[in-house]
């Protein structure tokens, strides 16, 4: 097994983020899992009609019974799928043969009405264990998990729930005139038509929940692997030794380019939507002269179907106006308060929904600049671009920084003060050649400025930094001492730089 | 090389963090739609008495059905986060973004929940769960939700006992990781399964290679990084 070709990202994952995988892996592989479903189930289904004879529920139980036969073939298809091989039309033989092997016929008898069939069959399938070997692995594959069993029940309901939609739909989608479904018949009438569609309605659900219930358990099987065998830190090893120096690397494996599901699976769909196309548009646009089109209105509007007088006759009874019966009454005092309460309680609802409309109309007004109704608005899709260092750096640096720095102190700004000077030496690395890129935080403008100047011209600058991000950060002020020592070594440094550069 | 296929959804915030969020798909919140539909059946027995007031009971039943029926989900996801249904199954519901739901979402994708109802009993919601990359309905694409697996408190860490070892060279920070991983989970490997796991990693053989894993693992833990040079 190659781990290193999953399509899947293996890591580990409790059950039920595990079953979650499954549905996004059907997903992924939806259309070739369906047809490979009705490639097993077509035959079977129509092999199975002329079994039961005219008897849907019969028919549709049957079906149902054999599902692992077409969900065998499915798992396999869903193995390969993992390791990025696509099994094609070609293929198809083989993976029958694969996925109905005869050790898969318990789970056509006695195993049939296991709840955790799709979770249980990878171990028989792509194991290949039988007996009591099975029975040990079932053991500590399973776990005492219960997710394997909620799957497979939710599964169920999921499959009754778009029977029932496709029902619902049809019977509400269908336009008048045509025969409508009769929604009763459907279900318990063996002998109408209606059942024929909600049975092959069913038929079509069976389909379409098939390849999650399916890769959900294998999703499940999957988790559950690489949890006992830790198939993820084995990937992140391999890489290492891989990525590791001197490492000798494994001949990377040519990729077997089979003929591929998906051609197959455009000739197929192209067939039937050719076939699904109306054999021959009406064109209905010859133009009609307007009298003959009055006629024509007057004489359709005549038409029985837009409405016409009828005379009818049927017997009504006579009713007396009948005694309205006494409601369970109340004694008289309960009775009163209960109104007075129920009143109230109308008034108060009246009064807050006033007050409720009240306020919506004044944030309306308030922030009716926000509705566009006055002026267009720039979309604040992003936040602005954080601006760039240098001008961060030079915007507005006074002249002589140290008396900039004194000043800002006597007056109190100690903030101001150390930023401003922070930001002129900030300025100054860059005159000094040091490129900062943007974003870079205090640590890294320091690593960068270390790396790249001796320490007689880093001078004062890490002690610079120190002295921000301690106040920045920690609000820790340096004493004035130590502040004006800084400042008498950062004048000398900026001093010395420049007389270097001139 | 395809996209490698996940239930995880990375957002990437302002400090260039991926953030992976589990979304959560159509099981788990199924079973915690039924568990909050049976918390709100009993509710709605629990209320019934009110029946004795005549009319103005059954008022008072209706308005209160009304406001549990609309409301129950938006108060419980403002408020906790989550439903109690979703809770016992270890879901919540956040923002696409993945902070906290707040109420005009919540009370976009709860009012939605008419539309994924249909045809009958979340029809379309289903169907919309089963297409969507993150298993969202449509509520919760109007929204801009999406319902998550909770994190999980993982218990502290237990120290790696083992001698620090020095590794040969510079790991990446994935390596560091599956090595620590490897120190905390191993004992739950069957031996054989350590033993080729280390062999793999390491270029010792048997035992020695386990023990050679878990020295690495026991030096990252420590933090002694090498500076970067």
């Amino acid at each position: 097994m190659e781990l290193d070709r999953a399509t899947a990202s293996l890591r580990p994952r409790d059950p039920w983020e595990g079953q979650d995988l499954g549905f996004a892996l059907a997903r992924a592989w939806f259309l070739p899992m369906w047809l490979l479903w009705w490639v097993s189930a077509l035959p079977l289904g129509v092999l199975c009609l002329f079994l039961t004879g005219p008897r849907p529920g019969l028919w549709l139980l049957a079906l149902w019974w054999l599902k692992p036969i077409y969900e065998g073939p499915l798992l396999v298809w869903a193995s390969r799928a993992l390791f990025g091989e696509r099994l094609g039309w070609r293929a198809l033989g083989p993976l029958l043969r694969d996925g109905l092997p005869r050790r898969m016929l318990p789970h056509l008898l006695w195993r049939r009405i296991s709840m955790r069939r799709s979770f249980l069959m990878p171990l028989t399938l792509l194991e290949g264990l039988q007996g009591s070997a099975l029975r040990q692995r079932r053991h500590v594959m399973s776990n005492g998990s219960g997710v394997p069993f909620w799957v497979t029940l939710t599964c169920y309901h999921f499959e009754i729930l778009i029977w029932a939609g496709i029902l619902l739909g049809v019977f509400f989608l269908v336009p008048q005139g045509v025969p409508r479904l009769d929604l009763l018949a459907a279900v318990t009438d063996e002998t109408s038509w209606a059942y024929w569609v909600s049975v092959i309605g069913y038929a079509f659900a069976f389909s379409l929940i098939a390849p999650f219930y399916v890769c959900a358990g294998f999703a499940l099987y999957l988790a559950r692997r690489t949890e006992l065998e830790a198939w993820d830190l084995e990937l992140a090893f391999k890489q290492a030794r891989a990525a590791s120096p001197g490492a000798n690397r494994a001949p990377t494996r040519g990729r077997d380019d089979a003929a591929r599901f998906g051609a197959g699976l455009a000739v197929a769909t192209l067939v039937l939507g050719l076939s699904l196309l109306p054999a021959g548009m009406a064109t209905a646009d010859a133009r009609t002269e307007p009298d003959q089109a009055r006629a024509l209105i007057a004489e359709i509007l005549a038409d029985p179907a837009f409405g016409s007088l009828k005379e009818r006759q049927e017997w009504v009874p006579i009713s007396t106006p009948a005694q309205e019966e006494e409601p369970a009454s109340l004694p008289r005092g309960v009775k009163a308060i209960l109104l007075a309460v129920a009143t109230s309680l109308k008034w108060l609802l009246l009064a807050l929904a006033v007050v409720a409309i009240a306020l919506l109309g004044v944030r309306v007004w308030r922030d009716r600049g926000r509705f566009g109704w006055t002026a267009r608005r720039a979309r604040p899709d992003r936040s602005p671009a954080p601006p760039s260092l240098e001008s961060i750096a030079d915007a507005g640096l006074p002249e002589d920084i140290a008396g900039a720095v004194r000043s800002r102190l006597t007056e109190g700004d100690r903030r101001g003060a150390l930023s401003l000077l922070y930001r002129a030496s900030l300025a100054h690395l860059i005159r000094l050649g040091v490129e900062i890129p943007d974003g870079a935080t205090e640590g890294e403008c320091l690593a960068l400025a270390s790396r790249r100047l001796s320490p007689a011209r880093l001078g004062p600058f890490a002690l610079v930094t120190r002295a921000w991000q301690r106040f920045a950060y920690a609000h820790r002020l340096p004493t004035d001492e130590a502040l004006e020592a800084l400042l008498d070594t950062w004048s000398r440094w900026t001093a010395d730089a420049e007389t270097v550069t001139t | 090389m395809q996209p490698s296929i996940d239930t995880i959804r990375f957002n990437e915030t302002p400090e260039g963090i991926d953030l992976g969020l589990r979304v959560a798909g159509p099981v788990p919140r199924a079973l915690a739609f039924v568990l909050d539909g049976v918390i709100r059946a009993g509710l709605y027995l629990a209320l019934t008495p009110l029946i004795v007031l005549a009319d103005v009971g059954a008022g008072l039943m209706l308005l209160a059905f009304f406001l549990l029926e609309w409301f129950y989900p938006v108060v419980f996801e403002v408020w906790k986060g989550t439903t109690p249904g979703k809770r016992a199954m270890g879901l919540i519901v956040a923002h696409d973004d993945g902070t906290p739901v707040g109420l005009p979402a919540s009370m976009i994708r709860n009012l939605l929940r008419v539309v994924d109802f249909l045809p009958v009993l979340y029809g379309i919601g289903l169907i919309s769960l089963l297409i969507d990359r993150d298993f969202r309905r449509l509520g919760d694409l109007a929204a801009g939700t999406l319902v998550l697996h909770a994190e999980r408190r993982t218990a502290s860490r237990a120290a790696v006992s083992a001698t620090p070892i020095a590794p040969p060279h510079r790991l990446s920070t994935e390596t560091q990781q599956a090595i620590l991983s490897f120190a905390e989970r191993g004992e739950r490997l069957s031996e054989a399964r350590r033993i080729e796991l280390a062999e793999i990693l390491t270029h010792e053989q048997g035992a020695r290679a386990v023990d050679l894993a878990r020295g690495w693992a026991s030096w990252l833990a420590r933090g002694r990084e090498p500076e970067p040079s």
